[in-house]
């Protein structure tokens, strides 16, 4: 299928909002791939004393290039995995715009969505959970190719879940077995090359590494960085740990209660972080390199209840730097560099305060393409 | 943490001694083998490896609380002298929670859904310290202050539902610590909580330690909390210890062919090719390797050096000092063992 190269709409002059200038994170004509525009999706959750409100994921606005890996990062509760729901039509928005290859990705109903479904698949943290245990790995590698009519008739298909089980790292002899006889890291090749078969255009990973022992973890990033480069996939990577997404993505969005606090290229983002939250993730997240005592006086207590969310900016009563403003305004995604923005009024000033940013390792990662 | 600490804690004597533990299953499959681990006073000693290499029922064991299926088939377990092997039903609950106390992975679940806070934490008082139930609830709220949990007094009538899951591991922290243990087994204990939430437990766990002169003994597969917190790292696979030393030079510089590729893998540091080291094959079939070194198969310095083929596939080696207070489980010789560190 042909990618057209779309021109980006109008700019940030129109938004209705003032916090969340459309295409913030991306120069204003630069081509796109994955277009999420002012997203939000608010859960109305029902209850004695009235209806709440969960707004699990505000307003977001996040671009991804052609061939290029998101990663998503945050705590759990942040509203990552809502995103990937969204993005993958499984639960519908309540504002805003999703478009992938320039076309719009939230209208297509029913029997069409049916048919495009394969344009945007999922891989789960979970392999186990996502394949039959009572169906040997080449029926359920071949299935989502039958209900989509791809390949000329069974022979076709399975000839191209042999090549496909080649192509994951697996051999003929994984076709007639079963999920319980594979290990976790087989299986989540299985999975992989069962999205891939669909041919999708984006690939979006929740958590596709983290249910697995250290040595298959590197063999699925590995796979992924390969398929990365074979095929150009776009990616977005959802994931708590920092490492993987510093291993296999060319940006970064950091996630806090449902909103973006900073999007950023990997290595700006690991080099300098500039969102207070974005600097204790990484400090907690990286403590065989900055120790426990990096962490002191970061962060105390935990990610407030997304149901009653602090006013102004929802990380103020977790800041290490709140002032009094924090609590009454609510910062905008502002520019910090080339590159990086970030949702913070203060972000200079910290910048230049004790917890100023500091290298965090010498390994030299992958370049991004 | 300053090398000053971690000098007087491996100064101490040894307050748990572990002395060629064996547990098996029905059938006497051996799922702990020959295992030999020291813990002193003071000294927090982290026990490393990839699921299903044994680190969790060697926890379970160190305190009698094997499920039915596996049973402790041969060894000591010496706790101030005293073989907890050889102790009855009474007195291991004596033991239980007044000298050794656990932690576990999951807080909201180890928690019982239909007591108070309260009433949990104050069990170990009451059955080991003998207090009034009006005199534990007070016990309690400092027990719960002191782990840092905020309005202790109203938290210590909540339900565990009513809990974070940050909240439950420090109520789970107050009770283990409540009767004054002398050593604590944490069984990957901040595996699910958030990266800053682990921090905060892991900065608790360590005040503990200090002010209690606790012991701890982390079970994780996560190396990159190890070398912020742990005095001594033992890393294990297919139930044996095959590297044993001060957490600094096992992380920086492994002795082992099998501790240098779990700490590429685990801290994700990515070769000069950019591509990520994986462990060829899997642990799985390792337990049933009788004779040779169980991490042969999979073993990279083995397959470069032909030459070590025949020892390495013939007998087990031993567990030989290859430093101060370090020993490893290899045959290779002093040279070829930090090979790979160079590269």
């Amino acid at each position: 299928m042909m990618r057209q190269t779309i021109t980006a709409p109008v700019c940030a002059i129109e938004c209705p909002r003032r916090d969340a200038p459309r295409y913030a994170d991306l120069a204003l004509r630069e081509p796109a791939f994955l277009s999420v525009e002012a997203v939000a999706k608010h859960y109305r959750l029902p209850g004695f004393t009235g209806s709440k409100v969960v707004k699990s994921v505000d307003n977001i606005t996040l671009r991804v290039r052609p061939g290029e890996v998101m990663g998503l990062v945050g705590e759990s509760g942040c509203g990552k995995s809502t995103f990937a729901r969204i993005v993958t039509r499984q639960t519908d928005v309540t504002e805003g715009e999703v478009l992938i290859d320039g076309e719009d990705w939230l209208a297509p109903t029913g029997e069409t969505l049916r048919r495009r479904r394969r344009d945007v698949q999922l891989i789960f943290q979970d392999p186990y959970a996502a394949l039959d245990p009572r169906m040997t790995i080449g029926t359920s590698m071949g299935a989502p190719m039958a209900h989509h009519g791809i390949g000329a008739g069974a022979a076709d298909r399975r000839a191209r879940v042999i090549e496909m089980l080649h192509d994951v790292g697996l051999d003929l002899s994984f076709f007639g077995r079963l999920p319980k006889q594979c290990s976790g890291g087989q299986l989540q090749r299985v999975v992989i090359g069962r999205a891939l078969l669909l041919e999708p255009k984006l690939l979006i990973c929740d958590e596709p590494t983290s249910a697995l022992d250290a040595s298959m973890r590197t063999q699925i990033l590995n796979l992924l960085m390969d398929l990365k480069a074979r095929r150009g996939l776009t990616m977005v990577m959802i994931s708590h740990d920092l490492r993987v997404v510093r291993y296999l993505c060319d940006r970064i969005a950091v996630m806090y209660l449902g909103k973006l606090v900073e999007i950023a290229d990997r290595d700006v983002l690991f080099e300098s972080p500039t969102h207070p939250y974005t600097k204790a993730l990484i400090a907690a997240s990286l403590l065989d390199q900055n120790g426990l005592e990096a962490t002191d006086a970061m962060l105390d207590g935990e990610p407030p209840s997304p149901l009653n969310p602090p006013a102004g900016c929802n990380f103020h009563t977790r800041c290490p730097h709140a002032r009094p403003d924090c609590a009454e305004f609510e910062p905008g995604l502002k520019q910090a560099r080339p590159g990086q923005f970030v949702r913070c009024r203060h972000w200079e000033e910290i910048a230049a305060g004790p917890f100023a940013a500091q290298p965090t390792s010498e390994v030299a990662y992958p370049t991004p393409r | 943490m300053g090398s000053q600490d971690k000098m007087t804690a491996t100064r101490g004597d040894p307050l748990l001694e572990v002395r060629n533990l064996r547990v098996s299953l029905e059938g006497d499959k051996a799922v702990v083998d020959g295992l030999d681990l020291t813990i002193r006073r003071r000294e927090v000693v982290a026990l490393v490896g990839e699921s299903g290499s044994g680190k969790s029922v060697t926890a379970l064991a160190l305190s009698r609380l094997l499920p039915d299926a596996l049973k402790i088939t041969g060894g000591s377990i010496r706790f101030e002298g005293q073989d907890i092997v050889a102790k009855s039903e009474a007195e291991l609950n004596r033991m239980r929670g007044a000298d050794i106390s656990m932690l576990f992975q999951q807080p909201q679940v180890m928690l019982d859904p239909t007591s108070r806070v309260h009433a949990q934490v104050a069990e170990p008082l009451r059955k080991h310290r003998g207090l009034q139930r009006r005199h534990a609830f007070a016990r309690v709220v400092d027990l719960l202050r002191s782990v840092g949990i905020p309005d202790p007094a109203e938290r210590a009538r909540a339900f565990s539902h009513q809990l974070s899951g940050g909240m439950a591991q420090r109520v789970m922290i107050a009770a283990a610590m409540a009767a004054g243990p002398k050593l604590l087994v944490a069984d990957e204990p901040t595996t699910a909580l958030d990266v800053t939430v682990q921090a905060q437990i892991l900065r608790l766990l360590k005040e503990e330690r200090e002010r209690h002169d606790l012991s701890i003994l982390l079970i994780t597969h996560d190396l990159s909390i190890v070398s912020a917190f742990a005095d001594r790292v033992a890393v294990m696979y297919a139930g044996r210890i095959l590297e044993e030393g001060p957490t600094a030079q096992i992380m920086s510089e492994p002795a082992h062919p099998y501790t240098r590729a779990l700490v590429r893998c685990s801290l994700l540091m990515p070769g000069a090719d950019g591509r990520l080291l994986s462990i060829p094959g899997s642990g799985s079939q390792a337990l049933s390797i009788t004779d040779g070194c169980r991490f042969a198969p999979r073993c990279a310095l083995m397959q470069a050096h032909p030459g070590l083929h025949a020892a390495c596939q013939g007998r087990e080696p031993a567990l030989d000092p290859v430093g101060r207070n370090w020993k490893s489980r290899c045959h290779a010789d002093h040279h070829l063992l930090h090979e790979g560190n160079v590269t």
